[in-house]
C-alpha cells in the first residue's frame, strides 16, 4: 500500500505542477459554476437548482477527464520514465492503482467546490436532501468509472493525443447509446431466434449506457444495479490497464 | 553476482541479442563495451527486468529475472541511457519519491537522500525543478537515484555521456569508489574510461559477445610478440638494411616521423618480449654511429583489442 500511496501522491502533485492540470482544473471549476449560476437564476425550486449544478459538474467532468487521464501512462512511455518506474521494485498493479488514485483524487478535489452551490441554494430554500446526496454518490461513481477508462486508453496508447481522442469517442458513445437506443426493439416480422437476439442486444446496449444508470441517481434513487455497473466497470478497466502495462513482457 | 546464459532477444523479427553469456563476479567493475546498436542497452534492460528475453536466462544474486523480478529489482540500482526523469519535480522531492518506492525504510530516508545528494554534487540544486537542470546535472540525479536504496549492484548505461570533462572525471572517480563495495556493470563508448575504472571488460558486437577478459591480462596480450617503435638519426635505407640483420625481428616497416628533420627515420617491428632483440637493435644502432632517439615497446591498448574483435574503429569521442 505504501507504494500505491507514494505513486498516487506523485501523480496528484504532478497535476498541480503541470499546465494541463491547472488549465483543465480552472476551466472545469469555472464552467460548471457558470452553468449552475444560470440555472439557479431561472428556477425557484431548490432541488432543481442543485440537480442542475450536479449535471453541469457531470457534463464538464466528462469533458475534463480525457485531458486529465491522457498522459497517465502514455507520457511515461513517450518520455521513457516508465523504464525508471518498472525497474524499481513496484508491481504493475501498484503503478496502475497509484496513478488511478492520484487522478481520481484530483478530479474530486476539482469537483468539491460544487458543494458550495448546495450551501448557496440552502440560503434561499430548503432542498429535499435525498436527491442531493444520491446525485453526489452518482457523480463520484461516475468519476471512478470514467477515470478508469481514461487510464486504460492511456495505457494502450503511444501518445497522449491518441488517448484523449479515444476517451472522448468512447465516453460519448456510452452516453448517447442510452438515448438513441429505444426501450425495446422494433417489432420485426421474423423468426423468434432473431427477435430474441435483438432483444438481448438492445438490453445489453441499454445496460452499457452511462446515462441510463446515472439518471436514477439524480432522481434520488441509489439502486444496487447502478452501483454495480459503475464499480464493476471501474474494476474491469483497472484490470485491463494492468494487463496492458504487463503486455510489454509478452512481446 | 550477475550470471547471463544464452540470452537472446528479438525486437519483432530483428535479432538484437544472440545467445549472450557472461558472468559478473561480486565486487567487480565491469566495462560493457560495443559499437552503436551492439545490444548493450538491450542487455541491461533485460537484466533489470524491464524487458523480457526471447530466450535464455539471467540471474542476479541467485535470483532469476523471470521467476523473482522483485528480488532482482531490489538489488539493482539502474541508470538507463538518456536518464528519463519527471521534469516537473524538484530534485529532492524526486529522490524522496524514488526512495519510497524502492522501500528505503522511513527512518533512513532523509539520511540516504542527503548522502547521495552530496556524493553526486546535487546538494546545492536540491530545490531546483529537474526540467531546468542542465544535462550533466540530470545525469547526476539519475546516478543519485541509482544509489539511493544502497543496492548491491549498479547498472549504469553510459553514465558519463554529455558531461563536461571535469564532471566526467568526477563521475569516473565516483564509479571507481562505488566499485569498492558494489558490483558495477557500466556501458560506455569511451575506451580509456574502461581502462581507467574497470577490472574486467566485456565486448559485445552485433548482439554477440566478442570477447571478455580482465584488463590485466588484456594489457599483456596473449601473444609473446610485441610491437616496438624505433626512431634513429640516420639514413633510412641504410638503417633498414642494418635492422634486417638483427635476429628475431619480424614485420619490419618504416613509420613516418612527425617531429624530426630529414635525417630522422622511424620504424616499427615485432619481436619476442623476452629475447634481447630490442637490446641488440640498440647496440647495432650505436655501433653504426646513429643515435637512437626513441625505442619503446607498444603495449596492446584496449583500442587495439577492440579494433581486432569488432573489426572497425569506434567513432572518437571525448
Ligand atoms: N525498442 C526497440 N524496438 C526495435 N528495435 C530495437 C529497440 N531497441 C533497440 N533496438 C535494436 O536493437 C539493437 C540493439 O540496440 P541497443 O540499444 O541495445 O544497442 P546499444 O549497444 O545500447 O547501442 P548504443 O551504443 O547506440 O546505445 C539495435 O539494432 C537497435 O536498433
Ligand atoms: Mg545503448
Amino acid at each position: 500500500m505504501g507504494h500505491v500511496l507514494a505513486l498516487g501522491k506523485r501523480e496528484l502533485t504532478a497535476y498541480f505542477l503541470s499546465p494541463v492540470g491547472y488549465v483543465v482544473g480552472f476551466l472545469f471549476i469555472g464552467l460548471y459554476n457558470v452553468f449552475f449560476f444560470f440555472g439557479f437564476m431561472r428556477t425557484t425550486d431548490a432541488n432543481e437548482a442543485i440537480a442542475g449544478g450536479t449535471s453541469a459538474v457531470m457534463t464538464f467532468a466528462i469533458l475534463a477527464i480525457p485531458f486529465l487521464t491522457m498522459g497517465l501512462l502514455a507520457d511515461e512511455k513517450r518520455s521513457g520514465t516508465i523504464e525508471m518506474l518498472m525497474t524499481a521494485p513496484v508491481a504493475d498493479w501498484e503503478v496502475v492503482l497509484g496513478k488511478y488514485v492520484g487522478s481520481v483524487i484530483f478530479v474530486l478535489v476539482m469537483a468539491a467546490p460544487s458543494l458550495v452551490q448546495v450551501l448557496a441554494v440552502k440560503l434561499y430554500g430548503m432542498p429535499e436532501w435525498g436527491p442531493v446526496w444520491s446525485g453526489y454518490v452518482g457523480l463520484v461513481l461516475l468519476v471512478f468509472f470514467l477515470v478508469s477508462m481514461g487510464l486504460f486508453f492511456s495505457s494502450i496508447s503511444k501518445s497522449a493525443l491518441v488517448a484523449v481522442m479515444t476517451s472522448f469517442v468512447v465516453f460519448i458513445v456510452l452516453l448517447i447509446i442510452g438515448i438513441v437506443v429505444p426501450q425495446s426493439p422494433p417489432a420485426i416480422e421474423a423468426s423468434n431466434v432473431f427477435s430474441n437476439a435483438a432483444h438481448y442486444l438492445f438490453a445489453l446496449l441499454k445496460y452499457a449506457s452511462i446515462s441510463e444508470h446515472y439518471a436514477n441517481f439524480s432522481w434520488g434513487m441509489v439502486n444496487s444495479r447502478d452501483v454495480v455497473y459503475f464499480i464493476s466497470g471501474t474494476v474491469f478497466f483497472l484490470f485491463l490497464s494492468t494487463l496492458a502495462v504487463e503486455s510489454r513482457k509478452w512481446k | 553476482m550477475i550470471s547471463v546464459k544464452n540470452l537472446t532477444k528479438y525486437y519483432a523479427d530483428n535479432l538484437a541479442l544472440d545467445r549472450v553469456s557472461f558472468e559478473v563476479e561480486a565486487g567487480d567493475i565491469v566495462g560493457f563495451l560495443g559499437p552503436n546498436g551492439a545490444g548493450k542497452s538491450t542487455t541491461m534492460k533485460i537484466i533489470t527486468c524491464f524487458l523480457p528475453p526471447s530466450a535464455g536466462r539471467a540471474k542476479v544474486a541467485e535470483y532469476d529475472i523471470i521467476d523473482s523480478p522483485m528480488e532482482v529489482r531490489r538489488r539493482i540500482g539502474y541508470m538507463p541511457e538518456n536518464v528519463p526523469l519527471y521534469t516537473e519535480m524538484r530534485v529532492r522531492e524526486y529522490l524522496s519519491f524514488r526512495a519510497k518506492i524502492k522501500d528505503v525504510p522511513r527512518k533512513e530516508r532523509t539520511a540516504r537522500i542527503e548522502q547521495v545528494m552530496s556524493r553526486c554534487w546535487l546538494t546545492h540544486v536540491q530545490r531546483q525543478t529537474i526540467g531546468t537542470l542542465s544535462k550533466g546535472y540530470r545525469q547526476r540525479v539519475g546516478l543519485a537515484d541509482a544509489m539511493v536504496s544502497d543496492p548491491e549492484i549498479l547498472i549504469l548505461d553510459e553514465p558519463t555521456i554529455g558531461l563536461d570533462p571535469n564532471q566526467v572525471r568526477q563521475v569516473r572517480e565516483l564509479v571507481k569508489e562505488l566499485g569498492q563495495d558494489h558490483t558495477v556493470l557500466v556501458s560506455t563508448h569511451i575506451l580509456p574510461e574502461v581502462e581507467m575504472i574497470c577490472d574486467r571488460v566485456i565486448i559485445i558486437n552485433n548482439g554477440r559477445i566478442a570477447m571478455q577478459d580482465s584488463l590485466a591480462s588484456l594489457r599483456k596480450g596473449s601473444s609473446k610478440h610485441v610491437e616496438y617503435y624505433l626512431e634513429v638519426k640516420g639514413p633510412a635505407d641504410e638503417v633498414d638494411r642494418v635492422l634486417r640483420t638483427v635476429e628475431g625481428i619480424t614485420e619490419l616497416s618504416a613509420h613516418p616521423v612527425h617531429h624530426g628533420g630529414d635525417d630522422v627515420a622511424g620504424f616499427t617491428f615485432k619481436a619476442a618480449r623476452e629475447g634481447g632483440a630490442a637490446e641488440a637493435v640498440a647496440a647495432k644502432m650505436v655501433t653504426s654511429g646513429w643515435s637512437v632517439r626513441e625505442l619503446r615497446r607498444r603495449e596492446r591498448t584496449l583500442e587495439d583489442v577492440f579494433v581486432e574483435v569488432v573489426g572497425r574503429e569506434l567513432p572518437v569521442s571525448a
